[in-house]
């Protein structure tokens, strides 16, 4: 490269700036490529992992046998039975589970946060809410195996690793998920649609969950299918507390056991001289599908704006 | 949309409520533990009852580690379980076996029945660049390793072990792993750190879990340096790498563990074997009344 | 300050006046009568609310409170728990030390944010300042990155086994598990920066733009500058995933038992999640030490979780 000339009167002018002006904009285009690149990284990303996964999938599911892959509740290594049949029941159970202790929970709470909250209580209340999120899930696990496996083995019998511990872990652990996604949608809501309810006789109650909370659905829904997903992709805390067992629960006092459970257990044990590994490929897959469908469905919702 | 929710979460909840109503199916008061499919430890304890994988109880948790059983059981006074005897302490109550206590020297004479080696697998091929890794082994076969061996509970297999000598030059690696079975890792961590003493080098032995099924994957496929398992390992079938070699680190027997608060001192082979076939078996089926 | 009200000729001195629509408590228990339902509602509401806050203490409290202090497992006597054993730098049978593993975190952290904030702020400048909205390519980023965020660690984990340790036959290392938290972590960085470039007023680049400053120079000196807080806070974000993350990291990292620091970034090391992980099932002696690893973990998310929301409340002041 030439040097830039100190004097540029003494230059032709024209020259100068066509010179500049060549390296600029192959700098220019050189940059865009490059944060063009970036972001098909991620498409890349995505990409890779989904295909990874499916074609290692596909050949085992096939091999297993599709129908037995999914139906079979049996997950037995040495006679080299792979069912998920019961890893995708205990899956739905401890996510419903995690539901049925969140969602009600959660929703109250951001009602109170949004509507009621007195704003030095509102100080106190956020941070937590935004701690809760930010504990680390093996945490979770810990506490649950330490402090609520006894509890519930002295409430229903049993070893205590059951339904029930799981869905109050997995409960308190997706609470701040909810709170804070349907907090901040019901605080979208224009106001005008509160008074308007009020004005005409509603009592605040009424107000919020006749007017406020079908205007903000779309988001309130957003919050509880992603409390949803995390709860159907928690493994760290799920593989302490669920006793791992492949059998389909028959109570709340039942060890069961989740897709991603299994393959947190399961992984470190896969033997390549068996399907096993392979097998537990195919259940991250599944799981995998399971979380895509989730996020389209998120997707979608969020399209809804009024 | 509100209604829609609701009304969802009612029908859960009552379905939820009529599940633990419902609850109690007819399964007996042993809180029966398991070790997850896979693990050499299960493995050895199924083969040696001869309990195929489909009739096992699978009980109330089947835990990933050595140390998850034994913790299970110490929390709950209905349990029974089995985990390496080496690992066992003073939490549980390890059960003689047909009126056999779980002991290094009934190990090691055969009379007791439930006991099964530890495993090493390495590759040998690369002892020659890896010099840490034929350090590591000759430590290991030396008298030294078997002091540890027996301190930690387990039963060395090595007669007349040669002393063992620090190498003279400094070592050109610094760093190996183990991978596998969690019944060895806690032996091969503290035998570890006594090699790291003992060369006097700043070199380190990287202990990891997984599982024996793990550690024989990984030895197979060179991904660790050493694999550890629990369990028989069978060149040929298990090991397909023809570079692999196996060695006998020493033997451990499988202690049935109960809960101390468990009054039962002994088992018979034959009631261990209907615990973990028959799920609606109760301890008062067996002999063991529990005074409350 | 006092003020003398001057009043002008037509105006009501308002002090001292109560609108009409206050309603003092006894008003609204009255209102309440009227509508039974309605105040049950209001009542679970409330219900709702002090059990979430009764779950968060419950954690909170009760971690602190084993995190603190150490209890003798055969005498049951009460000390100090977190001693300086356990942040030795070296970590031994004896003292359990949790130093190795809180290197391991940072080492992990450090790189997978670095790699991670390269190319999610790349991919963000490429979106906000050269993709129009309605480019085909960009809804589909967008969609890509939606995706990874809602992928669970643990397929992440499986994905970075089946590539990094098998594939490219890295084994498990700092190395293999630093790229997986990388790919962990981008969409995360990405949607931040993205919020924060969107937020420089576009006065901000006509200005630069007329006063004949290329693209490139616009964006390095004038919006990124800008943009800093956000892309920061949406950094320290990611780190607080990096360091509450388990699973993903046993798969890739390993797990050691003997927590030690990694020599290298091919050798394998636990993080303070992971060691946590080890200590889950041990009683006694380490289940202190593992009560002590999840409070420091509490306190650096908590750490990490102030900063992030300081320096983000800081954006929102500046225009």
């Amino acid at each position: 490269m030439q040097l830039k000339p100190k004097n540029t009167e003494s230059a032709p002018a024209d020259e100068g700036i066509e010179k500049v002006n060549t390296r600029a904009v192959v700098k220019e285009i050189s940059m865009k490529v490059l944060f063009a690149v970036a972001a098909a990284l991620f498409v890349v990303a995505v990409l890779t992992i989904c295909i990874y996964l499916l074609v290692d999938a596909i050949p085992t599911i096939g091999e297993i046998g599709f129908v037995k892959f999914l139906t079979d509740d049996r997950w037995l290594i040495r006679s080299e039975r792979f069912g998920i049949g019961s890893l995708v029941v205990g899956t739905a159970l401890s996510t419903i589970g995690a539901l049925v202790v969140g969602v009600p929970i959660g929703l109250m709470t951001a009602t109170f946060m949004a509507f009621y909250c007195p704003k030095w209580l509102y100080r106190v209340l956020k941070p937590l809410t935004n701690i809760l999120a930010g504990i680390p899930s093996i945490v979770y696990g810990f506490f649950g195996l330490t402090v609520i496996v006894p509890l519930s083995r002295d409430l229903v019998g049993g070893g205590g690793l059951n339904l029930l511990t799981t869905s109050i872990v997995l409960g308190i652990m997706i609470l701040p998920t909810i709170i804070s996604i349907s907090e901040n949608s019901l605080r979208a809501v224009p106001k005008p649609f509160y008074e308007g309810a009020v004005a005409l006789g509603a009592t605040k109650e009424r107000a919020i969950f006749r007017t406020m909370f079908p205007a903000a659905s779309s988001g309130v829904l957003t919050a509880i299918i992603l409390g949803m997903g995390r709860a159907i992709g928690e493994t760290a805390a799920i593989t302490l507390i669920c006793g791992n067992i492949d059998q389909i629960p028959g109570s709340l006092a039942d060890p069961f056991i989740t897709l991603a459970s299994a393959i947190a257990s399961g992984m470190g044990y896969a033997s390549t001289t068996n399907l096993e590994r392979p097998a537990l490929i195919a259940v991250a897959a599944v799981l995998l599908i399971i979380i895509l469908l989730i996020t389209t469905v998120v997707m979608l919702l969020k399209k809804k704006k009024y | 949309m509100k209604k829609i929710i609701m009304a969802i979460a009612s029908t859960v909840l009552a379905c939820g409520i009529g599940f633990a109503a419902v609850g109690c199916s007819d399964s007996g008061d042993i809180s029966v533990y398991n070790r997850e499919s896979g693990s050499g430890t299960r493995d050895a304890f199924l083969e040696l009852l001869g309990i195929e994988e489909a009739d096992l109880n699978t009980g109330v948790a089947q835990l990933s580690s050595t140390s998850a059983v034994i913790q299970g059981v110490a929390g709950d006074e209905k349990a029974i379980g089995y985990a390496s005897l080496g690992s066992v302490d003073q939490t549980v109550k390890a059960l003689s076996v047909d009126g056999v206590a779980p002991t290094e020297e009934t190990v090691a004479d055969g009379s007791y029945k439930i006991a099964r080696p530890f495993e090493l697998m390495y590759d040998e091929t690369e002892l020659a660049d890896n010099d840490l890794l034929a350090e590591f082994v000759e430590y290991l076969k030396s008298a030294e390793a078997q002091e540890i061996i027996a301190e930690e509970g387990y039963v060395s297999v090595v007669e007349n072990a040669p002393a063992y000598t620090a190498p003279e030059g400094t070592l050109s690696v610094t760093e190996i792993t183990a991978t596998g079975s969690t019944s060895v890792g806690p032996l091969m961590t503290v035998l570890a750190d006594d090699f790291a003493s003992l060369v006097g080098q700043d070199v380190q032995v990287t202990v990891s879990g997984g599982g024996s099924g793990q550690g024989i994957s990984d030895a197979n496929e060179g991904n660790s340096d050493i694999g550890m398992a629990s369990k028989e390992v069978v060149d040929g079938t298990d090991i397909t790498n023809d570079n692999v070699t196996i060695y006998q680190l020493c033997a451990d027997g499988i202690a049935v563990i109960v809960n101390t608060a468990n009054p039962a001192t002994d088992i018979t082979l034959d009631n261990l074997k209907k615990i973990y076939t028959d799920k609606s078996l109760n301890w008062s089926d067996i002999g063991v009344e529990f005074s409350e | 300050m006092a003020r003398e009200l001057v009043l002008k000729e037509g105006e009501v001195d308002t002090r001292g006046i109560v609108p009409i629509n206050r309603q003092t408590f006894k008003v609204k228990l009255q209102a309440y009568l009227h509508k039974p339902f309605s105040f049950i509602v209001f009542l679970l509401i409330c219900l709702g609310t002090l059990l979430a806050a009764a779950a968060v203490m419950w954690v909170l409290i009760y971690t602190f409170y084993r995190g603190l202090v150490y209890i003798d497992p055969e005498s049951g006597e009460a000390s100090f728990n977190l001693t300086a054993d356990l942040f030795a730098w070296r970590w031994t049978l004896e003292n359990n030390s949790m130093m190795p593993a809180l290197i391991n975190t940072l080492v992990i952290a450090f790189l997978s944010l670095l790699i991670a904030g390269v190319i999610g702020v790349f991919a963000a400048i490429f979106m906000v300042e050269y993709a129009k909205s309605t480019n085909i390519f960009v809804k589909i980023v967008r969609v890509a990155a939606e995706t990874l965020s809602g992928i669970p660690s643990v397929v992440f984990g499986i994905f970075g086994m089946i590539l990094f340790v098998g594939l490219f036959g890295w084994g498990y290392s700092l190395l293999s598990g630093i790229l997986t938290m990388s790919l962990m972590i981008m969409p995360l960085i990405m949607r931040t920066t993205e919020e924060a470039l969107r937020a420089v007023p576009d006065s901000f680049r006509e200005g630069s733009f007329a006063l004949g400053a290329g693209k490139l120079r616009t964006i390095f000196v004038i919006i990124l500058p800008s943009a800093i807080p956000g892309i920061i806070s949406g950094v320290i974000l990611g780190l607080g995933r990096v360091v509450g993350e388990t699973m993903a990291l046993v798969f890739t990292a390993g797990s050691p038992m003997n927590a030690r620091t990694a020599s290298g970034l091919m050798e394998s090391g636990s993080t303070l999640t992971v060691y946590l992980y080890n200590l889950t099932n041990e009683s006694g002696e380490l289940a202190n030490v593992a009560w002590a690893v999840a409070v420091v973990l509490i306190i650096l998310v908590v750490i990490i979780n102030g900063v992030a929301e300081f320096i983000g409340n800081k954006l929102k002041k500046e225009y």
